[in-house]
């Protein structure tokens, strides 16, 4: 008797949750609007909105929509800087001096007309806050002749600024705007300024879309700004979502309007045969391995013989099938896609024997190292875990022992700053898409450092770098750093691995969403 | 008001007790802050390094702008000492992840996991206590050892592994419940009351959205509350077994009251106090569990905020989850304390 | 709930147990918890002979689907899954077997202390209990080994940091119950020392229940830990242990055997030891469950 009551009382509750569920749910929430809805999906590691302070990949895709900048590139290409707020740009013989005429016809999302006032407060702000992206402007004076012209000088010769300011991050701020909530571009604006609250609920652009809503944790809502001076986005609403690879390549297969950015290559696969529209390119993401060439690290490591014995013995086709579609092997740290970069032709081979001979000339036995890596991360689908267990894996077939003391990035990270890992495996990602940037490989560099390749170590090399840098033709240029690549990989502590594939993958009609390399996806560009 | 049930005002020693357990609980929350502060600090790593990109971590002066914001520049017990003087005018830092007040964020993620928490709770409130008596009247018999089965399976299941199955089959393969997230893309949220999509949604009598909003709810709060369910079952049953054979009920039924009456009205009410503790435990459970669940299910919680934080190093956001836990385990425990006195006779005559 | 006032209910069962351990074993449950967790022994010692592949081996066959040559399908690195969770059990069995006798020595030992000297002594590990007791056992976990470094040794001592506690309440109470049993003060006054009337007349009292609670908190040590390395902050590869295993699958979310085996590994283990505890419980004293403290790992 009890049972049954039981019964029907369980039975009553679960029938009228169901209808509950049945009645109000029906589907995807109902918007009664003729609205074009792209949804985004990406897993987040955005800090802010603030254009002058935010340097992450979703980041990016934000600032890109909401500010403009002096020029831009067309689509996936890295190659050609064209114009966007600037009409036309030169630049001085010898890449000190960067000439820009403004276009007049340019209005913020609150019809402030835009002038060169507005490019300077911006690039000064920059520079001034000391945020992540400051660097991209170091050494460089902003003065503005007149309304419309905007000139930056370099204190040392810069053949990389047109490359530069493409960047996101010298997204173009509403100045009057900003400086009434507290923004300012002085020298103390790292402590002065506080108009990032501001901007992280309104944003003062002359981008394709206005901000509505901002979380660093759960979605990002942009709508279409009226005032924009290009061609109007077919997407006028923009929702860009927090969520992780796994659930993107199910949200992906009963989606509509949707883009997802974080499928590794081996997840894509698993999409073909369905409506899901996938490409896969090689990134701009170079995931190396390095030995440390201080001989206060480790005695072991900074052993020429023991370098290139890892060389031989790193079976770099098994790191490119593990990486999945689109990935390809690099030759050297400058990715396939810049200027520099060299070709298969360089790429290292793998040569068991050698790697045995190499070792047995180096004089060591037993030798035992500690490999040090982000266990935690994961980028372009490839983990770094996974990565760091190939490694050992191939260097013990070669006679040498690896311990893994990975460590979550935030711990990693500090160790792998201060230069204390006998070898270690990490990335460097493009902060801008020129080889100008991969210049911190070089001895006494950022990354060289990092790596114990001190200044002095190799005194041709560095200046070689010294060369490149300031050569004002690009061609002689990109010979000289395909050089300096060359050496780097006989002579260097470095050794290269993989570029992975990016993929993106997009539902059934959806078209344009191409990866660049700059700002990931362009969410006014992206047609339905 | 019926004869010979008491209206269960205090009394005197249980008032004092009371105070008595409030202010060890406080104490106990101030101690839960500070082993925080120095777990905290023990933690290997640099928040900036953390927190910085690959290129500003080299400039000495962002570095120190980094600092100087977050307060890391000053000694270990300075710290503390300034963070329990901001504590007690409402300041609770700025987090080094979302750059915004820890207070904002606590007030964001709160409500989110309170609604998967209590709606976990009341699924297994629900399903354990029934499925407890049904066991217990059952005893020995099939139905119990089945039951038996079940619950022990609840409380066996590794949560996160039952979050994985779960999302498997019901969203990728069936289709019947959305992925992630508390609502779909483009629905808005009703207008902010408590926090909790579905009760500002009823408030507002927007159906679509609570709708919505419950149909991205019921899949993390039943993994969630499976643990519980088992737990309460096994409670509940030896609670009612405990009691089910005494002498006053005994008694009822010798008044030819129906068997569902005695159940219902006296054998719950006795098996109330040890009920009532687990229900404490089941809270600790919950929270336990959003930590595992939010992430797998892009559950905007506290559970996820607190991972995040550990992982990225964000000291003031750690200390303002910490100071979160303590407020909600003295809470609980108060709440228990109360619920015990007023429930069980001899606590309040204690 | 605080164990300090056990009801005069407890008390008396204590005296007229209602079965003796004898009797757990002819329970249908334990019966199976017996050959499930007796199965997972042997596949723990015996596993270089069963398992076909070496765990730790890579190869180029990535992500294949569970097949006649590999049971369980392949991983991200090539190796096969069904000899990697045979493996595993190498890693989880023991060490929880160790964690919960440590638990229980170590808790054990305070709480008797606690509960028969009283005073001071009690008062500073009730408030020690208190304090684990008020962190939700993850968080306090993941604080733990997030603080030492994330690796399979911190994650056991952070475990055990956890466990102590529920041990030290339960055989305080008990203590302190049973050291006002009358047997205890008349061993006492015959001049036996404090030490010979703890070991020979209340610990027999107290292992029923103890019992009890370590074999419920297998099942619980084998989760916990198996959850702190599915957060990363556990084992580390190439280290075959099952939560990390399932962590992978996450990653491989449609690759649907690389995350559930090694869950189904963890979940019939942690029945096992669930079965065997609750029969056990059963046998000492249906109805005293409730004063025993359960935690969710």
């Amino acid at each position: 008797m009890v049972s049954t009551r039981n019964n029907r009382l369980l039975a009553g509750v679960a029938a009228a949750a169901f209808t509950v569920l049945a009645a109000c749910g029906g589907g995807s929430g109902s918007t009664a609007t003729t609205n074009h809805v792209l949804v985004i999906d990406k897993s987040f590691d955005m800090k802010t909105a603030d254009p002058q302070r935010e340097f992450e990949v979703s980041g990016g895709i934000i600032a890109k929509s909401l500010y403009s900048t002096l020029l831009t590139f067309k689509g996936s290409d890295s190659a050609t800087p064209v114009p966007q707020v600037a009409s036309s740009y030169t630049a001085s013989s010898d890449a000190k001096t960067f000439t820009f005429k403004l276009r007049t016809d340019i209005k913020f999302s609150d019809g402030t007309p835009l002038t060169s006032a507005d490019v300077a407060f911006s690039f000064n702000r920059l520079i001034n806050i000391k945020g992540n992206p400051s660097f991209l402007l170091a050494g460089i004076t902003v003065s503005t002749p007149d309304a419309s012209t905007v000139v930056l000088t370099s204190s040392t010769p810069n053949p990389a600024i047109p490359f530069i300011i493409p960047n996101p991050a010298l997204g173009i701020v509403n100045s009057k705007v900003v400086k009434a909530h507290g923004g300012t571009d002085q020298p103390g604006a790292d402590k002065a300024d506080t108009a990032e609250a501001f901007l992280n609920t309104t944003s003062e652009g002359s981008g394709p879309y206005i901000l509505k809503s901002f979380s660093t944790t759960t979605e990002v809502d942009l709508t279409a700004n009226p005032n924009y001076f290009g061609p109007k986005p077919f997407y006028n609403t923009v929702v860009v979502r927090n969520i992780q690879a796994p659930t993107q390549l199910i949200d992906i297969q009963r989606g509509t309007d949707e883009v997802a950015i974080d499928l590794s290559s081996d997840q894509a696969a698993s999409l073909s045969g369905s409506s899901v529209q996938v490409k896969a390119s090689p990134g701009p993401n170079v995931f190396f391995l390095f030995a440390n060439d201080n001989s206060k690290i480790s005695k072991i490591t900074p052993n020429k013989h023991f370098q290139n014995a890892v060389r031989y013995a790193l079976d770099y086709a098994s790191y490119v099938q593990l990486a999945g579609a689109g990935a390809i092997q690099t030759p050297g740290v400058v990715p396939s896609m810049f200027l520099g970069a060299l070709t298969p032709a360089d790429d290292a081979q793998f040569d068991l024997t050698k790697a045995k001979s190499e070792l047995a000339a180096s004089g060591l036995s037993n030798p035992t190292i500690n490999l040090g890596f982000p266990s935690d991360f994961t980028l372009n689908g490839v983990s770094f875990s996974t990565l760091a267990q190939k490694v050992q894996a191939n260097l013990e077939a070669a006679g040498i022992t690896v311990n893994l003391t990975g460590s979550p990035i935030s711990v990693a990270l500090a160790d792998y700053r201060a230069g204390t890992e006998q070898m270690g495996l990490w990335l460097w990602g493009p902060d801008y898409p020129d080889p100008n940037d991969y210049l911190v490989f070089l001895p006494g560099q950022l990354v060289g450092l990092r790596a114990g390749w001190a200044a002095g170590s190799d005194p041709s090399l560095e200046a070689l770098g010294t060369q490149a840098s300031s050569s004002t033709d690009n061609t002689a240029r990109g010979q000289l750093f395909q050089q300096i690549q060359r050496q780097m990989n006989t002579d260097g502590p470095f050794f290269p691995l993989i570029q992975p594939g990016q993929v993106v993958a997009a539902t059934k009609g959806v078209t344009g969403a191409d990866y660049n390399p700059t700002w990931t996806i362009d969410p006014a560009g992206v047609g339905g | 008001m019926k004869p010979g049930w008491r209206l269960p005002l205090p009394s005197r020693p249980f008032v004092r007790f009371l105070a008595r357990r409030l202010a060890a609980l406080i104490l106990l929350g101030v101690g839960i802050t500070f082993v925080a502060f120095v777990l905290t600090e023990m933690v290997p790593g640099d928040p900036a390094a953390a927190n910085l990109g690959q290129r500003a971590i080299a400039d000495p002066a962002a570095v120190q702008a980094f600092r100087e914001k977050y307060g890391l520049d000053k000694p270990l017990p300075v710290q503390y000492v300034l963070y329990l003087e901001h504590l007690a005018q409402g300041d609770l830092g700025l987090s080094e992840q979302t750059h915004r007040a820890v207070r904002t964020d606590l007030a964001e993620y709160i409500p989110a996991t309170a609604e998967l928490a209590v709606t976990s709770i009341l699924i297994a409130f629900a399903l354990g206590i029934t499925l407890g008596v049904l066991s217990a009247v059952r005893r020995n018999k099939l139905t119990d050892q089945v039951l038996r089965v079940i619950s022990l399976g609840g409380i066996s299941m590794p949560t996160f592994w039952l979050a994985l199955v779960a999302l498997y089959v019901f969203f990728f393969k069936l289709g019947w419940v959305p992925g992630s997230g508390r609502l779909d893309p483009g629905v808005l949220p009703a207008p902010h009351v408590t926090g909790m999509y579905t009760v500002d949604a009823l408030l507002a009598g927007q159906f679509d959205v609570l709708g919505n909003a419950l149909q991205h709810l019921i899949l993390p709060a039943c993994v969630l509350a499976a643990y519980n369910i088992g737990l309460l079952t096994r409670f509940t049953r030896s609670a009612v077994l405990e009691v089910i054979n005494n002498d006053y009920i005994q008694a009822a039924r010798a008044k030819g009251l129906p068997e569902h009456t005695v159940i219902l009205r006296h054998v719950l009410r006795a098996a109330l106090p040890p009920i009532i503790t687990v229900g404490g435990l089941a809270f600790a459970n919950v929270m336990t569990g959003t930590v595992l669940v939010e992430s797998i299910f892009a559950w905007p919680g506290i559970g996820q905020y607190a991972f995040h934080s550990a992982t990225t190093l964000d000291l003031p956001a750690i200390m303002g989850v910490s100071l979160f836990v303590a407020v909600v385990y003295i809470v609980v425990n108060f709440t228990v304390d109360i619920l015990y006195g007023i429930v069980d006779p001899r606590m309040r005559l204690a | 709930m605080s164990a300090q006032q056990l009801p005069l209910r407890f008390r008396i069962s204590l005296r007229r147990r209602a079965g003796t351990i004898g009797s757990a074993w002819q329970q249908p449950l334990a019966i199976v918890g017996m050959v499930l967790a007796g199965a997972w022994i042997l596949v723990a010692i015996f596993v270089p002979l069963i398992a076909p592949y070496d765990p730790l081996a890579q190869s180029s066959h990535l992500l294949l689907a569970p097949s006649s040559t590999h049971l369980f399908g392949t991983d991200e690195l090539g190796r096969d899954v069904f000899s990697r969770v045979l493996w595993g059990s190498r890693l989880s069995l023991p060490l929880a077997f160790l964690l919960v006798s440590a638990a229980v020595l170590i808790g054990g030992t305070l709480g008797g202390i606690a509960g028969y000297f009283g005073g001071l002594v009690d008062e500073v590990v009730m408030r020690a209990t208190d304090l684990v007791f008020a962190f939700p056992t993850i968080i306090l976990a993941m604080a733990v080994t997030a603080a030492l470094g994330p690796s399979l040794r911190n994650a056991v001592l952070a475990v055990l940091i956890v466990f102590w506690p529920s041990y030290a309440r339960v055989v305080r109470g008990l203590v302190q119950s049973l050291g006002q049993a009358d047997y205890v003060s008349a061993t006492r006054l015959l001049g036996a020392s404090s030490a010979r009337a703890l070991v020979v007349d209340v610990l027999p009292n107290v292992a029923g229940p103890v019992l009890v609670l370590a074999t419920l908190d297998l099942g619980n040590a084998v989760l916990l830990l198996a959850s702190l390395s599915f957060l990363g902050l556990g084992s580390q590869p190439p280290t075959p242990e099952w939560g990390s295993m399932v962590n992978t699958g996450t990653q491989f979310f449609e690759r649907w055997w690389m995350g559930t085996f090694p869950g189904f590994a963890i979940l019939s283990v942690v029945l096992a030891f669930n079965f065997l505890g609750d029969s056990l419980r059963d046998a000492l004293d249906p109805r005293s469950s409730w004063a025993v403290r359960e935690r969710k790992p």
